[in-house]
């Protein structure tokens, strides 16, 4: 399963560049106002087709390009209930401090389990490859992160458990 | 190699705007790449001519997006070969033309 992982983040990489050509452009409703259209969807025309790339049924990387915006929302693999709660934790986690991160999206779409805004103000003040890296680097570490987690969780509880049951033996 | 190209290119000559005729198309660019060897790629894609380079990236995200993970993988070893000799505009033009596009969601 490993071996689909650099193909994977390659992918994902080369069609991040793709769609980060965005700019800056005024909202066409409201005067005076800039709005990234990928949340707004407002206009049919300023949208790009969206592209879902899979590694596998679970594990997967929706990027919804605009004009002036891309979201990028990522679905982190998850085999077994617990990793769907650590999984869901984690995330939870990052989202309530979204500000930090600043590309962050404080919920995640539908369907997903962590969502990037990018604007063109983010490309305007960061560098465009480094936003790419960030959110490669971001997709790579969360499944070890995960992981890692799992394991303390395990270990804990065994040790918990050995703990406890030896008062009775 | 010859008749993986011809098939290819059979497929690859204009991408049809009808479900239908995508659906088909889709089917054999599909079943070609499934059967193309790791090593012919990227001979494969270098015989290609821009605008069916067009048409198999919008393919390849098709393909991307229905979850096989059999099926991506080898979708991603094409991507990758695609982009590096086709470059970024490759997906850039799959992302921006609205009246071939593969996925509705």
């Amino acid at each position: 399963m490993s071996n689909t992982l650099r193909p994977y983040l390659t992918c994902v990489r080369n069609t991040l560049t793709a769609a980060l050509c965005i700019q800056n452009f005024p909202c066409q409703q409201v005067e005076r106002h800039n709005k990234p259209e990928i949340e707004y969807r407002t206009n049919e025309e300023l949208l790009l087709n969206p592209v879902l790339i899979c590694r596998t049924e679970n594990e997967k990387v929706f990027i919804e390009p605009s004009i002036n915006s891309v979201r990028i929302s990522v679905k982190v693999k998850q085999s077994d209930e617990l990793e769907e709660i650590l999984a869901r934790k984690f995330t939870s986690f990052l989202e309530q401090r979204a500000e930090a991160f600043r590309v962050m999206r404080r919920r995640a779409v539908q369907g997903y389990d962590i969502s990037f805004l990018i604007t063109n103000v983010h490309c305007e003040e960061m560098y465009k490859h480094k936003l790419v890296d960030f959110i490669c680097q971001f997709m790579e570490e969360i499944d070890r992160e995960i992981n890692e987690l799992k394991l303390s969780v395990n270990t804990r509880g065994r040790a918990v458990a050995t703990e406890f049951l030896s008062a009775f033996t | 190699m010859a008749s993986t190209l011809s098939a290819l290119s059979g497929a690859l000559t204009k991408l049809s705007i009808d479900e239908v005729g995508k659906a088909s198309q889709f089917e054999c660019v599909r079943a070609v790449v499934m059967k193309t060897k790791e090593s012919e790629v990227e001979a494969v894609v270098r015989e290609l001519s821009p605008p069916q380079r067009d048409a198999l990236m919008k393919h390849l995200y098709n393909g991307l997006s229905m979850g096989d993970s059999k099926l991506s993988s080898i979708m991603f070893l094409w991507h990758k070969e695609l982009t590096q000799q086709a470059g970024i505009g490759c997906i850039i033009r799959s992302l921006t033309d609205k009246s071939t596009r593969c996925i509705d969601v």
